[in-house]
């Protein structure tokens, strides 16, 4: 079985309240999720609490999977960036980090892909890439930020020293260009 | 907002799993996912994309902490039940929800029997198992299945009719004791109305598992292993008259 096949059974197995088969899936996913949650909330007890959060929601929530829809990863990893945002946002930790661990990220992702994922993405990576470049500079920074930071269009502004409104409108338009851009790809 | 206009649909699909949806905006925005198909297939298709065109997030070992404090918070009774001796005392039996909430299903599979057994008269041979399978999630009683001892049929009867999409359809699977294989027993009837599911002969021994239901698409053919998370669960229960 693959990885997603196992991570779907462990998670129709879950929704049966199936300790064990929790146990087992909190085992194979949780080092992913703390990725996630990390990267968003950037100190390791906050992001130990979001984590506990967001596999308590999957505990509760595994009926919900739908595997025709999602990738198990997908799925618990989209619960897994709210619960972080939500968490972000309580906290005004966030006002108080000064590091910038963009670089740190971006080594780990080099070294954290194997050959094979290499060639896989090479293969579809390009046109990726390639919708992902027909954003602007600062168009392409905003959506990084919201995605990575999770930060809000106020924390996006402020951070790029760019008004409200502009973000907001570099998002919108930004969004629909890669949505255009990906089904054309 | 007209969350029909599919650019509207589009943009605040994305923006919901960028996260830039305000709480309010994407409160709102949640209560619609589980009754509009177009929503969460463009959530999901969002949920792909962005990772693939922002790269992937490296894995990075969770702390040690972590799971210790979930199982205590999840399953508490776990650690209860260790030190026997200090363990505060168990509901009494009567006191339990759950002991009621079975009292009221298996009342309802007897009487059921026995209106299966009067209502077809003789050729109907009393069942020797019965079961209610219920949602997982809100525990209500949607089917009563009850089969000979032989289980060579199912007596299926949705008591619960649900409204879907004709492409959809409810499959009752078997997960046998001991395995962790799902085997598909067959479609059950969702609108209210009784049906009988054949068995042949090879998945008769395996029958006296774990019964659980999923929704998923069958127009395609059925299919040879779940697809779906299972939403809705029973056990056989033995009935002896």
């Amino acid at each position: 079985m693959s990885v997603p096949e196992v991570l779907e059974d462990l998670l129709a197995r879950t929704a049966l309240a199936d300790r064990h088969a929790f146990e087992k899936l909190y085992r194979l996913s949780s080092a992913q999720l703390f990725g996630i949650v990390l990267r968003i909330v950037r100190d390791r007890d906050l992001a130990a609490d979001v984590l506990q959060e967001t596999y308590v929601k999957i505990w509760h929530r595994a009926g919900d999977f739908r595997a025709d829809l999602a990738q198990p990863l997908t799925w618990m990893g989209s619960i897994a960036r709210h619960q972080a945002i939500d968490t972000l946002r309580r906290s005004a930790r966030r006002l108080s980090t000064a590091e910038d661990i963009d670089e740190h990220y971006e080594l780990a992702d080099e070294a954290a892909e194997s050959p094979a994922d290499a060639v896989d993405r090479g293969l579809q990576g390009a046109a990726l890439h390639r919708c992902l470049g027909e954003l602007q500079g600062l168009q392409q920074r905003a959506v990084q930020l919201a995605w990575f930071r999770g930060l809000t269009h106020e924390d996006i502004a402020a951070r790029l020293d760019t008004p409200l409104g502009t973000v907001k409108s570099w998002l919108r338009r930004g969004l629909l260009r890669l949505k255009t851009c990906l089904e054309g790809a | 907002m007209n969350y029909r206009d599919p650019e509207l649909r589009e943009l605040l699909s994305a923006q919901y799993v960028l996260g830039t949806l305000k709480p309010r905006a994407r409160r709102r925005f949640e209560s619609l996912l589980p009754g509009r198909a177009d929503l969460r297939r463009s959530v999901a298709g969002w949920e792909r994309r962005l990772p693939e065109l922002l790269g992937p997030t490296p894995a990075i070992e969770a702390p040690d902490s972590v799971w210790p404090k979930l199982r205590t918070r999840l399953f508490p009774e776990t650690l209860a039940a260790a030190p026997a001796t200090t363990a505060s005392p168990a509901p009494g039996l009567l006191a339990r929800l759950s002991f009621w909430r079975g009292w009221a299903a298996m009342a309802s599979v007897v009487a059921f029997v026995f209106a299966l057994a009067l209502g077809l008269g003789k050729q109907t041979a009393i069942p020797g198992y019965a079961s209610v399978v219920t949602s997982m999630q809100s525990h209500e009683p949607m089917w009563m299945l009850s089969a000979a001892p032989e289980m060579d049929r199912i007596y299926v009867k949705s008591i619960q009719p649900m409204v879907m999409s004709p492409d959809i359809g409810c499959l009752l699977w078997i997960r046998p004791e001991g395995s962790e294989r799902m085997i598909l027993v067959g479609e059950l009837p969702w609108r209210g109305e009784e049906a009988t599911l054949k068995i042949d002969k090879a998945t008769r021994a395996q029958l006296k598992g774990q019964l659980v239901v999923t929704v998923e698409r069958v127009d395609r053919g059925m299919p040879d292993k779940p697809t779906a998370a299972p939403k809705f669960a029973g056990s056989w229960m033995p009935i002896r008259i």
